[in-house]
């Protein structure tokens, strides 16, 4: 141990700043020091010595590499820190969490409140009816199941009331407003005779077969009593089919190859909505406009086997 | 050489990349840094020196200050290197000691010299490790700041991020302990 002066001088350094910090640069010996503090001092101007040549063995690599992080440039031999990608990885996960988690709550709660319902029902649905069907060719309306036309829907007068019910593949029906059926139908009325020629069938030889007196006036509003009776069977359906004659009527007026019974022929007020003997060569000429009537695959309608057999069937049955 | 007089040209020649200042720099403080690095990470003080510079090279042009500042900033990204290190070593759980060390353990073998010859041959980095080789982490960093940083109390306790007044108490007990240490074998031998 060391003697109790020594503690004494050891103790000295903790209150007196000056002696301690001269305990710590070893510059010049204390001559209140004990004497194994010369070893102290020894052991600090050792420890403060110059340069040794093992300690400055890497100084070319050093300082090429210092000066190239000066400049900026990429160091490749720097440690890349692995939390970086950790933190990188794990907001990926929470990212593709949340989207996960916010999609699958929307998708519930538009099942659960029905908005995919209503969406689909006043969106979808028509949409498929109007753009879709036409195109595949499954929304012909069968010739059997459309009423009679009436004279006002010969005429292509559209405000009366008209008993046909509309086919999924008109867009009128579909549209179910005057203003659509206005801007799809810009063509004027001349109705029958382009659909009667649509039919590959001679069918409408029946038809003008069975001339009335009514038809073979010019069509206007005397019949207009009998197909409002008419239309009580139909009546949601009645104004669509109503506001969609002028449109099947003007289109089917380009192929005009038809055989000629057309005035004649079409306006025979029928005595009832149903498939009344007289009302059979109107509905072929009433069902074959709307065939005609959507734009483009009016000859290719014309070609399809439904159609005619539709056709046919309509006329077996009157 | 005169650092007060020529560290900021030659930190500004650094910063822009010139080499002999850079090799001026390393020259002048890589013993220092060294010998406080394998004091307390023999095996890695190498690398982490590296480390350091690189650190240095990087700051160097927002660098501003006189010598005395740079010595700290330096010695402040040597002791973070190392607790980076001690950091990784503790999930590694491998101690490497250095080759110097056990060189030194075979030369004071039962048959060496006397104590005080044994300590006038040591070897700078053999100076510093028998310095705080008696000592607490704490105290044996308070030392090798202040001695081979050659830091004063201030920047001592700035980088240890204490009180000066606890970092010249920790200095306290490390002379302490050096006197336990070094009077009994000096006075046994």
């Amino acid at each position: 141990m060391t003697p109790r002066s020594d503690e004494l001088w050891v103790d000295m350094t903790q209150f007196d700043t000056r002696v301690a910090d001269g305990v710590w640069d070893a510059m010049a010996p204390d001559p209140d020091a004990p004497g194994w503090y010369e070893d102290v001092r020894t052991l600090v101007h050792r420890a403060r010595g110059p340069a040794e040549p093992d300690e400055l063995v890497d100084e070319p690599v050093i300082v090429d590499t210092m000066r190239r992080a000066t400049l900026g440039e990429t160091l490749a031999q720097l440690p890349h820190r692995p939390g970086v990608r950790t933190v990188g990885r794990l907001m990926a996960i929470k990212a593709a969490a949340a989207t996960t988690a916010s999609v699958m709550t929307m998708a519930a709660a538009a099942a659960t409140t029905g908005i995919v319902a209503t969406v689909a029902a006043t969106v979808v649905v028509p949409a498929i009816q109007e753009r879709v069907m036409p195109i595949i060719g499954h929304g012909d309306p069968p010739a059997a199941e459309a009423p009679a036309p009436t004279a006002d829907d010969a005429d292509g007068t559209p405000g009366a009331a008209t008993p046909r019910p509309c086919g999924p593949d008109e867009d009128s029906c579909v549209q179910g407003t005057a203003g659509s059926v206005v801007s799809d139908g810009p063509g004027a009325p001349s109705p029958v005779p382009g659909s009667i020629a649509e039919t590959p069938e001679p069918v409408p030889a029946a038809a003008t077969a069975t001339p009335e007196p009514q038809a073979a006036e010019p069509p206007g509003p005397a019949p207009a009593p009998e197909p409002t009776t008419t239309t009580t069977t139909t009546a949601p359906a009645a104004t669509t089919t109503t506001i969609q004659t002028p449109t099947t009527t003007s289109a089917p007026a380009p192929p005009p190859m038809d055989k000629a019974p057309s005035p004649a022929a079409t306006p025979g007020p029928p005595a009832s909505p149903g498939p009344s003997p007289s009302a059979a060569p109107a509905t072929t000429s009433a069902s074959a406009p709307p065939a005609a009537a959507s734009p483009p695959p009016a000859p290719g309608l014309a070609r399809r086997p439904d159609l005619p057999a539709a056709g046919a069937a309509a006329t077996g049955s009157s | 050489m005169n650092h007060d007089a020529e560290l900021p040209d030659v930190v500004d020649a650094a910063g822009r990349g010139e080499h002999w200042a850079l090799t001026q720099l390393f020259r002048a403080y890589q013993p220092a840094v060294l010998r406080y690095l394998r004091a307390q990470a023999a095996g890695a003080a190498d690398d982490l020196a590296s480390e350091v510079w690189i650190g240095v090279a990087r700051g160097l042009p927002r660098f501003t200050g006189d010598e005395a500042a740079f010595r700290g900033w330096l010695f402040t990204i040597a002791r973070r290197r190392l607790i980076d290190h001690r950091r990784r070593a503790a999930r590694q759980r491998t101690d490497v000691v250095a080759s110097e060390r056990l060189d030194v353990a075979v030369e004071w073998g039962p048959s060496g010299d006397p104590a005080r010859t044994v300590l006038e041959r040591l070897g700078a980095q053999g100076a510093v490790d028998e310095l705080v080789a008696e000592l607490t982490p704490e105290q044996a960093e308070a030392v090798l700041l202040r001695v081979v940083g050659g830091l004063p109390v201030s920047e001592v306790a700035r980088i240890m991020q204490r009180e000066p007044g606890t970092v010249r108490v920790l200095c306290h007990r490390a002379l302490r302990r050096l006197a336990m240490h070094l009077g009994d074998e000096v006075w046994t031998a």
